[in-house]
């Protein structure tokens, strides 16, 4: 396979007045699941480079593109991304699954493709409702509640630069410069304090230690070493073969896709199996009974998984048009919200406003509703906190996006382009005001948030190309764009970010990794 | 035998004799030279066809004691030393136990060997860790001329104190001096101009890393610390023509601001004074990210000058070369080469088991065109392409490259690419021939993941790997002799080496080639004479 590679040779750093950060090891944070989190906000709270202020028209550039051999199935050929620095000790990489029974470990520095695994299973013949194949990205172990990002905090003092001393005869080299504690222990001393300055932090919120999470065709559930991928645990049956699953998630023991379509003759149903260490790989499943699940799980911080669920027939006990709330153990029922007309297209996205929780999820019919988590549709389960009105159908099935600023909640819906509300709390009663609207997109893909910076591409689909661009979050004014560097459309809800880079995968396989340069130009 | 025959065979002999020691070499420096070249110039018993019949002339397990993954360095090679015994030609091997072994070379007999004494007991102690052995690091340096009459060689001991001793009996020939910093892991001494240089490294023993020089003369020691990392290139500083030092730092940032010179290339000067002052560096564009990714300037760098130019070559585990001017390090920014090459090796960009680790070698053909030749661990790069390949190695090689002048711009220019090796480490041309070892060395140091179904168990892997599991996966290390012109493999040594060695060198001189490994063995490979 020859990887088309953007020759890092050619670039220029053009951020010339602009101090960047390249400090430390480790150069930014992880995207640790799909949609960033287990709240599935898309939002990567902290960069140490990426910012509006950052942000010129020619300051982010193709950092490197790599095509993975992946056949596609029904127009797509990889997944979103997840992400973990630090694997080999020092590589950044991303976990790419490509819908072939196929995972690549792919170095975001360089884009090569330091591991792949393939998994020798069967496909069945893909069709647009089932296509078959691995539908779910992989992921990796997610806290409930994000860690907290920040950056090292300033350093103290002027560092030790280069410095030379010469010795009196016979004494050797000065130690006061030969050690760094001065030569205290050879005079049975107490060493120094150390010198201030010079900090040099890692900026991530901790190497990931765990395994990786993927489900193939057949409906095996495969544990993979994130450093070498290989199969650290004996695949175990999860979901029913061929079925179509969403992108797995992780959250403490427990590892939980849904099942859509009958595809495979898989009912629709969340599905859950414990990942701890020693325990039995017993297979959870809930039923919908009723419309088929909409996008992926998400949690509340407090731990209840929600599930958005489409039209449909719901049968005794079904739901249909819905959002579900179910134990996380159990996978029981706790709470629902349902109403005639809630046709859900989008996964539910999960944030807090003031001192409550909420959750919002678009319908077919291009409304935005947004629930109390605590009481997802009030006594009577069908009374949202607020319901927009209309926005046509051109609200895109992918995902909504949030994030807050200093002052402000917004919630970002790929609408013709991305519209940005503002959810206002006023005396317990929820609204979402309009906000900025940006620049025309077709067939947007979900936005993310990268440090009060929103990406969002006009995906190009079916078959032309894709434009990515960069919005300041707090006005919607064009930052940046890729220009012409992609050359195929991009695949639904396929961004993702990490270390000062935004990826987005293509349907003709490709990935594209989009940056600063920093020091990584080699000529 | 009449007497008349005797006196022929006896005439004969001593013709002989002084012919041999007429064209015979010493190797008195790791690197051959102060400038790192590997390039045994007056070598002449070597050739492209008698190195074909080269065999094994003795083998033995030296008394040494390893530490962590070390135990001997190449030797260093005196002929003519006048012993007890006689007139020899010694080859003296330091281990990493603050020992010394010189063993008569046609024989293998051991003539003397001795242990340092250590003045700093209260650090010079303990076990040591993989990066950090303690110890005895630095090849010694044997003096071109007398000193009160006798052969003199310099060591440094654990302690950092700098001895000078007796080649013929390795007794002192003065008492030891303070130098550098015990337990500071100093790499190969360059003797030049009445000085010894070398590098402190890794912070070894809470040392800075800094260049370090003892004045003979003086007996003052000076330090030049270029606030990086690293300084642990296998071959020391390299000491040009002119008096310059170089080395590379390893793993800091680097920033002109901050007076931090991390992953670049330094170079110092003795001072009028005595002291060690600043000269020049060079710090590739992408310094910083090679920090990042743990991509050490781990490489002793060459200096040669060719056609009035200047040239100083370094490379390091990021695996590509750097061509500069030793006037003019980067440029008027530090920051630009004369030439930048594509990756030889390591396209996944590893800080473990890729890259260039070893040593170059820098020489000069029939032709007159300057060759460089790099050994690398770890698969050939896409970027690499030769107009001769012997294989496209996937375990380490060797890559050779002309240095021209093309369209205005001097270029390192690929000619061949070797066959296959474990590990390519040193390398030294001797008329002609290249000689190169692969270490068989278990480079990895992160530990493996295991699968399920591994007879030992899973394992989700990762972490830093230490020495005791990589002693345990080390290989056999091998010795090969190629045509240096070519690339061509003329002779190697298959399965005769029994066992790896780590951070060792290799010597030559006088149609014998000596290599050690782990256990302490002293391998002597020769062709006849």
């Amino acid at each position: 396979m020859r990887s088309v590679r953007t020759s890092l040779i050619a670039l220029l750093c053009t951020v010339s007045g602009v101090a960047l950060v390249a400090q430390g090891r480790n150069i930014g944070f992880e995207w640790q699941t799909t949609n960033a989190d287990a709240q599935r906000t898309n939002w990567l709270r902290l960069d140490p480079n990426i910012a509006p202020d950052k942000i010129t028209g020619t300051s982010l550039r193709l950092l490197w593109q790599e095509k993975l051999p992946v056949m596609p199935r029904q127009g797509v050929s990889v997944l979103q991304g997840v992400t973990a620095n630090g694997m080999q000790v020092f590589t950044p990489t991303s976990f790419v699954t490509g819908v072939s029974n196929t995972i690549f470990a792919l170095d975001n520095d360089t884009g090569h493709p330091n591991f792949v695994k393939r998994f020798d299973t069967p496909l069945p013949a893909p069709t647009a409702q089932c296509p078959g194949g691995m539908t779910g990205a992989l992921t990796r172990v997610v806290n409930l509640v994000p860690t907290p990002l920040a950056l090292p905090p300033p350093e103290g003092g002027p560092a030790t630069g280069y410095r030379g001393s010469l010795g009196a005869p016979g004494e050797g080299v000065p130690l006061d410069i030969g050690r760094r504690d001065g030569g205290a222990a050879l005079r049975g001393e107490p060493p120094p304090p150390p010198r201030g300055g010079g900090g040099s932090g890692s900026l991530t919120a901790g190497k990931y230690n765990g395994a990786m999470y993927a489900v193939t065709t057949d409906g095996a559930l495969h544990v993979l070493g994130p450093n070498f991928l290989l199969e650290v645990e004996r695949p175990v049956p999860f979901l029913p073969a061929n079925a179509r699953f969403s992108n797995l998630i992780a959250v403490g023991d427990m590892l939980y896709t849904t099942t859509s379509q009958g595809c495979g003759s898989a009912p629709n149903s969340v599905w859950a199996m414990s990942i701890a260490a020693n325990s039995p790989r017993t297979v959870l499943s809930w039923r919908t009974n009723g419309g088929n699940p909409v996008g992926d799980i998400a949690f509340t911080t407090d731990g209840k998984l929600l599930i958005a669920i489409g039209a449909g027939q719901a049968q005794a006990s079904g739901y249909a048009n819905a959002i579900v709330a179910l134990d996380a153990k159990t996978l029981k029922p706790t709470d629902w919200f349902t109403a005639p007309n809630a046709d859900f297209v989008t996964t539910p996205v999960v944030f807090t406003v003031g001192m409550r929780q909420l959750v919002a999820a678009a319908t077919r019919d291009g409304r935005i509703l947004v629930l109390d988590t605590a009481s997802l549709g009030g006594a009577n389960h069908s009374t949202p906190l607020f319901a927009s009105t209309s926005l046509g159908s051109s609200v895109a099935p992918e995902a909504l996006a949030t994030w807050e600023s200093q002052d402000t909640r917004w919630l970002l819906v790929p609408n013709n382009g991305i519209t940005a509300y503002r959810v206002v709390d006023r005396n317990g009663s929820v609204s979402l005001d309009q906000g900025w609207t940006s620049r025309a997109l077709t067939t947007p893909t979900a936005p993310i948030i990268v440090n009060g910076v929103v990406f969002a591409a006009a995906s190009g689909r079916p078959q032309g190309r894709a434009t990515l661009y960069a919005f300041d979050g707090r006005t919607g004014r064009d930052l940046w764009s890729s220009g012409m560097a992609i050359t195929s459309a991009v695949s639904p809800n396929s961004l993702w970010a990490n270390n000062s880079q935004v990826q987005a995968a293509t349907t003709d396989g490709t990935v594209y990794a989009f940056g600063f340069v920093l020091d990584r130009k080699v000529k | 035998m009449t007497a008349a025959r005797t006196t022929k065979w006896l005439v004969a002999s001593a013709v002989v004799a002084a012919t041999v020691s007429l064209s015979a070499v010493d190797y008195l420096t790791e690197g051959v030279d102060n400038a790192r070249t590997g390039w045994l110039k007056n070598e002449k018993v070597f050739t492209t066809t008698n190195v074909r019949g080269m065999r094994l002339l003795w083998k033995i397990k030296a008394e040494s004691t390893p530490r962590q993954m070390h135990n001997l360095f190449a030797p260093l090679i005196k002929e003519g030393v006048q012993t007890a015994r006689g007139p020899m030609e010694l080859a003296i091997f330091a281990g990493i136990s603050d020992e010394l072994f010189a063993y008569e070379v046609s024989s293998g007999d051991l003539v003397w060997q001795r242990k340092f004494d250590s003045i700093y007991p209260q650090v010079t102690t303990g076990p040591g860790q993989t990066l950090c052995p303690g110890g005895q690091t630095a090849v010694p340096t044997i003096a071109t001329t007398p000193v009160n009459g006798r052969t003199a060689m310099y060591a440094v001991s654990w302690d950092g104190r700098i001895w000078t001793l007796d080649v013929a009996t390795g007794k002192d020939i003065a008492p030891p001096e303070k130098f550098a910093p015990p337990n500071s892991k100093p790499y190969a001494l360059n003797l030049f101009n009445g000085s010894i240089y070398t590098a402190t490294a890794q912070g070894c023993g809470g040392t800075t890393n800094a260049f370090v020089a003892y004045n003979l003369g003086t007996k003052r020691s000076a330090i030049f610390a270029p606030g990086g990392g690293g300084m642990w290139g296998r071959r020391g500083v390299t000491v040009d023509p002119e008096g310059r030092v170089y080395l590379g730092t390893g793993d800091a940032e680097f920033d002109e601001g901050s007076k931090s010179l991390g992953n670049a290339i330094v170079s110092v000067k003795t001072a009028p004074n005595g002291e060690l002052q600043l000269v020049d560096y060079y710090a590739p564009p992408n310094a910083n990210w090679m920090w990042r990714r743990d991509l050490d300037v781990n490489v002793t760098p060459m200096a040669f000058d060719f056609q009035g130019r200047k040239f100083l070559v370094g490379t390091s585990k990021e695996c590509r070369l750097w061509l500069l001017d030793r006037d003019n390090l980067g440029g008027r920014d530090h920051r630009t080469a004369l030439y930048v090459s594509p990756l030889l090796c390591n396209d996944v960009q590893a800080f473990d088991a890729h890259g260039v680790w070893g040593a170059m070698a820098a020489w000069v053909d029939g032709q007159g065109r300057q060759w460089v030749v790099v050994p690398f661990y770890g698969p050939v790069s896409r970027e690499f392409h030769a107009p001769r390949e012997h294989a496209r190695p996937t375990h380490g090689g060797v890559g050779a490259y002309t240095v021209e002048q093309r369209n205005g711009r001097w270029e390192l220019v690929p000619q061949w690419l070797s066959r296959d090796m474990d590990m390519a480490e040193h390398a030294i041309v001797a008329n002609g021939v290249l000689f190169v070892y692969g270490s068989g060395e278990d480079t990895t140091q992160v530990l493996p993941e295991r699968a399920f179904d591994d007879p030992r168990g899973p394992q989700l892997g990762g972490a830093v790997s230490n020495g005791a599991p990589r002693r345990l996966e080390g290989r056999k290390a091998a010795l090969y002799a190629l045509d240096a012109v070519t690339g061509e493999e003329l002779w190697n040594s298959g399965n005769t080496i029994t066992t790896w060695n780590h951070y060792s060198g290799l010597t030559v001189a006088n149609g014998r080639v000596f290599l050690s490994t782990f256990d302490g063995t002293i391998y002597a490979f020769g062709v006849q004479r």
